[in-house]
């Protein structure tokens, strides 16, 4: 009898030893990204890229790799379903990708896909007093300087101007008028393009994700989605 | 006289008895809790709270590789400083052949610890690219939390006011890039990431497709 009993207490030690043990595990493969805990005023819409597809968290929405990088590559963007969903989502709400290892490919074709867009169909051009002189330009960085152009008196941005930018472009003239025009280019340039914020996340194959919405004011004030 | 005798039974074994319904009843639930953990450690959920878009950081990024489920530091403008310094001397022997050029490439035999530079004939031109090795080691997940090693140094060394970490994450290295981010951000710096397939190089000449921003942080 008291040898059965050490043999049942033994196992239970040991049961116990492996329930916290296995508990600690995962706990630990929690942590790091459970830290990252913030509150924000945007609605993130997943698009969990895995193998050839990236999809919507309730999987209303799929995007082939293949259909989005042929598009891509033929500079056909207008027929690309993943540029349409993304023009037709609210101004509140943004493209969170969930990137897997097998995923990675369609997350650098889908992002490619907004990339292009912004950088390629968007352009917009505003009358100045006078084009700046050639020296001034060289002055620019090399990026920004691919990005515009000039017509005339007519300076021409191609794309999505960041802060940063407008502000540079803003050095190249004294007067005020011009310093204007440009903060209009700018204005122009984010009604006319895509919002290139996304959120990212790198998850490993086999997480399944769940977005907890810590922002709950907006959320209602958006109405059900 | 038939003698009457009373069953007693001995207060020791009335006791073994309900300590073992009760060491019996917590096997079986330990049972069920070990069977529960294991099944949700398998399909794991993940919070994912980091849902705040992208942004443009005002400071200068360090750049960080995870490969090999290690960290470490790659240092790809010497690589590419290297391979102006070969076309320098390429240039004042005039105009080449194809196949000189990829010779003195692989005499030069340009590499560090981490990545390697490969010239290939690509149909009719060149193709120059930064290919990582296979045998790149840094630091791995246990070594990057300890107080001496280059990640902890970097992390002292740099000011979170003027610098942030981009990770460059291949495929097979997500949980060592967990454990640096933690560590980072538990530091103040800002973060920013991008995944990349564990073979993926950096070409060379002729504009990307795709672009890796690393002034681009996740908050």
């Amino acid at each position: 009898m008291f040898n059965f009993l050490s043999v049942l207490v033994c196992l239970l030690g040991s049961l116990m030893l492996m329930a916290v043990a296995f508990t600690a595990i995962t706990v630990q493969k929690v942590i790091p990204v459970a830290a990252l805990n913030i509150v924000v005023k945007k609605v993130p819409i997943v698009v969990d890229c895995k193998e050839e597809i990236g999809q919507t968290l309730d999987d209303s929405r799929r995007f082939s790799l293949r259909t989005e990088l042929r598009l891509l590559l033929e500079g056909r963007l207008e027929e690309s379903d993943f540029l349409k969903f993304v023009k037709q989502l609210k101004s509140r709400e943004f493209v969170f990708f969930v990137v897997r290892p097998s995923g990675i490919n369609t997350f650098t074709v889908l992002k490619g896909v907004l990339d292009k867009y912004n950088d390629t169909v968007t352009d917009r051009e505003v009358a100045l007093s006078a084009a700046p002189e050639a020296a001034d330009l060289e002055n620019l960085p090399r990026p920004l300087r691919k990005k515009i152009s000039f017509r005339g008196n007519y300076l021409k941005f191609l794309g999505r101007m960041t802060w940063e930018e407008m502000l540079l472009l803003q050095q190249l003239f004294d007067n005020g008028r011009d310093r204007l025009a440009v903060e209009r280019l700018y204005h122009q340039s984010q009604k006319t393009s895509l919002p290139l914020d996304h959120g990212l996340e790198i998850v490993p194959e086999d997480w399944t994700i769940s977005i907890e919405q810590q922002d709950q004011e907006d959320q209602r004030k958006d109405g059900p989605r | 006289m038939r003698r009457r005798h009373r069953r007693v039974a001995s207060p020791s074994v009335l006791g073994l008895d309900s300590l073992m319904d009760v060491v019996t009843n917590i096997i079986g639930a330990l049972f069920f809790v070990i069977i529960y953990v294991i099944l949700s450690s398998s399909d794991m959920r993940a919070k994912v709270t980091t849902v705040v878009p992208a942004t443009l950081a005002d400071t200068e990024p360090i750049m960080v590789e995870c490969r090999n489920n290690t960290v470490f530091f790659p240092n790809n403008e010497e690589l590419v400083e290297k391979i102006r310094e070969v076309a320098r001397v390429l240039a004042k022997q005039g105009a080449p052949a194809t196949a000189d050029i990829v010779a003195a490439f692989q005499q030069a035999d340009i590499k560090d610890n981490y990545y390697q530079v490969v010239c290939r004939q690509d149909g009719d031109g060149l193709k120059i690219a930064i290919e990582p090795r296979s045998d790149a080691k840094g630091e791995n997940e246990i070594q990057i939390t300890k107080e001496a090693s280059t990640f902890q140094q970097a992390l002292k060394k740099n000011d979170p006011k003027k610098h942030h970490f981009f990770f460059v994450v291949r495929e097979d290295s997500i949980s060592v890039f967990y454990i640096a981010r933690y560590e980072a951000m538990k530091k103040g710096f800002k973060i920013g990431y991008h995944p990349l397939l564990r073979d993926a190089a950096f070409t060379l000449g002729g504009e990307s497709m795709f672009k890796v921003d690393p002034r681009r942080i996740h908050r």
